[in-house]
């Protein structure tokens, strides 16, 4: 754990998903993240890192416990606080890239800057930095079917940073990615870890991930059963 | 952001959309064809009644009960006619001849008559609404007809009833119901010219159909008896048909104004005639009237002969001229709320009194509002069900949105605007191509391009607005649903 300020903590969560019984997809779970970590989340299939993740970035909410973005606690948001919150401190990166298809690569990083008011002229300079920085430069008006996979993940990284959130929530970057496309992703996660200072958790079960990591959480059944840093 | 998401979404599903638009287009189309031919405007039959009359609103002095039944009962406000056919001086009689025909249509007190030289207040140039071009008073005198024919000498009833040649002229189209000869004009101002009423069809009056008296030629001379007013006795003018004066016109047209169809009465049964397979026969059906239509400047030196010097004719209508018919029912209640003591109504209203207090409209306009209900359910529910597979499909892409930071309710109202602008081309949709049908007609029809564009605009708004309302309210629920889909689950999948 870096001696720094912690910017996202989850406070003995747990989340429970009642489906028949009840299935406990995170069981009392807490862990702190600091500021420019770069923190990676590991475990089996179901162990419940893509729903902590959720949880982390304010899609969902916990059954129990508390989650806190610095000082903010996520149960005295409303749904549009959390929404806000999303908007502004919290980026997502998924493995499927969840572009929208009908969207250029420009309009899909420029959408969260919308969203919090960027005017439309900021909005494109700022998001032709971004693309720049993840090396699109040139593919700014390109639809994602007209791109790669690895070209997709990184438009997804630029809108994940477009408002400059606190942390970036990246639920299998790579898992969707041959292993160059996946080394390039992971080499942008490490270039902006350093150079910008930004926080990352990252779940995956590549094992080529754990070297980028600061920390690495391994999970199991919901809870956290090592940390290796 | 939301109306470029919107938008850009429409244009992407339209194909998927369409058939929540179709829907939605219907319901519009049938509202319009209802609005428009309905019991909304049905301008072109009240052309006829318009031309006739002179007139887009009529004012009646005294509080005016309408219904045959309540009338027959002597109830209340009802006027008990007491003057002899041929005498009455409204129109009156062509929006309800049944009460005509049983004499319920004269006020008893003397406050039914009005100074036709003195405007009531809120009728004065500077005090009436905008929209109204002119006000006149209905100028009658009662009079008779004097023929020979073969039998003898025939006198019938037939009051002179003023035109003011230069409103005809420059308002209304009464040429095309002139049968024989042409309308007046304004050379004719002062001639001692009249139009009559001419045969209906092809063929004479039947038997027992006004007018009674037979049919002048065209260019025939017709004597007209007037008598003199003696004066006012308790507000009501006493003729006196001993001092009366015989009055040449010359026949320079026959009009005849046919209002529609009506169903074919045996006069023996007393019941419909129907063919062979059953359906009903109809006969043509014309506005009937007695009257002898003569330019209002000859009408006032006939008065000038038969009254007393200074003294005024009394008026039992006002007529009112608007600059644009379409807002006859606006500026008549408007009028109504100054004129408290007076009956005022639009042609339009008057119509649909007299053809309610026939049974003619009452059935097909409430059938039309069952239909258009049942239409609009119809088209909300396709829009549902359209809307809700429609999210489902896009279930990812709400939680994208709501992913990089859009609320629930955002995603609610980015659903609803896509839902309005379904609701907005649908109804666009439907309202343009009824209209411009119904356009075609009205186009033939008597009625002006201005009341036309108005009307249309007027309809346009309404079912627009109605259709877009059903809409959004009918997409409420897929916009819910669209709110309340799971976020991580969907982004996890591929």
């Amino acid at each position: 754990m870096p001696d720094s300020e912690v910017i996202l903590r989850a406070d003995e969560i747990t989340k429970i998903y009642l489906v028949g019984a009840g299935v406990k997809a995170v069981d009392h779970l807490s862990m702190e993240v600091g500021r420019g970590e770069f923190k990676l989340v590991t475990g089996p299939s179901g162990c419940g890192k893509s729903t902590l993740l959720g949880l982390l970035g304010g899609l969902d909410r916990p059954t129990y416990g508390e989650i806190y973005l610095r000082d903010q606690s996520y149960s005295e948001l409303s749904e549009n606080g959390l929404a806000r919150l999303r908007r502004t401190e919290v980026g997502f990166v998924f493995q499927f890239f969840n572009l929208l298809n009908d969207l250029t690569a420009r309009e899909n990083v420029e959408l969260p800057m919308r969203l919090v008011g960027v005017q439309m002229a900021e909005a494109g300079d700022r998001c032709a930095d971004l693309l720049s920085s993840v090396g699109l430069a040139e593919r700014m008006n390109h639809y994602p079917h007209e791109m790669s996979g690895g070209e997709q993940q990184r438009v997804a990284i630029a809108r994940a940073l477009a408002n400059d959130p606190a942390v970036v929530l990246a639920d299998e970057p790579t898992g969707n990615l041959d292993s160059k496309n996946s080394a390039d992703v992971m080499d942008l996660f490490r270039r902006l870890n350093e150079e910008r200072d930004q926080t990352f958790v990252v779940v995956s079960h590549d094992e080529a991930a754990h070297d980028y990591a600061s920390e690495i959480v391994h999970m199991q059944d919901g809870a956290i059963c090592r940390v290796e840093v | 952001m939301l109306w470029q998401l919107a938008v850009r979404n429409v244009r992407r599903n339209w194909s998927q959309t369409l058939l929540g638009l179709i829907g939605v287009a219907i319901a519009a189309g049938v509202m319009t064809a209802s609005l428009s031919l309905g019991a909304g405007y049905p301008e072109v039959s009240h052309v006829e009644h318009r031309s006739l009359t002179g007139a887009d609103i009529l004012i009646y002095p005294g509080r005016l009960g309408v219904g045959v039944h309540d009338a027959a009962e002597g109830a209340g406000e009802q006027w008990r006619w007491s003057m002899r056919r041929g005498e009455v001086l409204s129109d009156l009689s062509f929006f309800q001849p049944d009460l005509y025909e049983d004499g319920y249509i004269h006020p008893p007190d003397d406050s039914a008559y009005f100074d036709a030289e003195a405007l009531p207040e809120p009728l004065l140039p500077e005090m009436r609404p905008a929209e109204v071009a002119d006000v006149h008073p209905l100028l009658k005198l009662p009079g008779r007809v004097v023929m020979d024919t073969p039998s003898g000498t025939k006198v019938h009833p037939a009051p002179l009833r003023a035109r003011d040649v230069q409103i005809d002229h420059e308002r209304r189209d009464v040429t095309p119901y002139v049968y024989r000869g042409r309308w007046l004009d304004a050379d004719d101002a002062g001639e001692y010219v009249a139009l009559m009423q001419g045969p209906r069809g092809s063929g004479v009056p039947a038997e027992g159909t006004r007018p009674q008296y037979p049919v002048p030629g065209l260019h025939d001379s017709v004597t007209v008896q007037v008598p003199s007013l003696a004066g006012y006795a308790d507000g009501h003018p006493v003729w006196n048909w001993d001092d009366a004066r015989s009055i040449k016109l010359q026949v320079i047209g026959l009009f005849s104004f046919r209002v529609g169809e009506k169903p074919y009465i045996d006069e023996e049964t007393g019941s419909y005639v129907r063919d062979s397979e059953g359906k009903m026969e109809m006969v043509p059906k014309y506005l009937e009237t007695e009257d002898i239509f003569i330019p209002e400047e000859t009408w006032w030196a006939i008065w000038e002969e038969i009254a007393p010097e200074g003294t005024s004719p009394r008026a039992y209508q006002f007529n009112v001229v608007l600059h644009d018919m379409a807002r006859a029912e606006q500026v008549a209640e408007d009028l109504a709320g100054g004129l408290p003591g007076s009956t005022v109504r639009s042609v339009p209203e008057q119509v649909m009194i007299g053809q309610r207090a026939r049974g003619q409209a009452g059935v097909p306009a409430d059938m039309s509002t069952v239909l258009l209900i049942a239409m609009f359910l119809v088209a909300g529910l396709l829009l549902v069900a359209n809307m809700y597979v429609l999210i489902m499909q896009r279930r990812k892409e709400m939680a994208i949105l709501k992913a990089v930071g859009m609320s629930g309710i955002q995603v609610m109202g980015l659903i609803l605007v896509e839902v309005l602008f379904i609701g907005l081309a649908g109804a666009l949709l439907g309202f343009t191509a009824v209209r411009l049908v119904v356009t075609g007609v009205l186009l033939v029809s008597e009625v002006t391009a201005a009341e036309i564009g108005l009307l249309t605009l007027q309809t346009g708004a309404l079912v627009v607005g109605s259709s877009t309302l059903m809409a959004a309210l009918f997409g409420v629920l897929p916009a819910y649903l669209a709110m309340k889909q799971t976020t991580m689950e969907v982004l996890r999948d591929a």
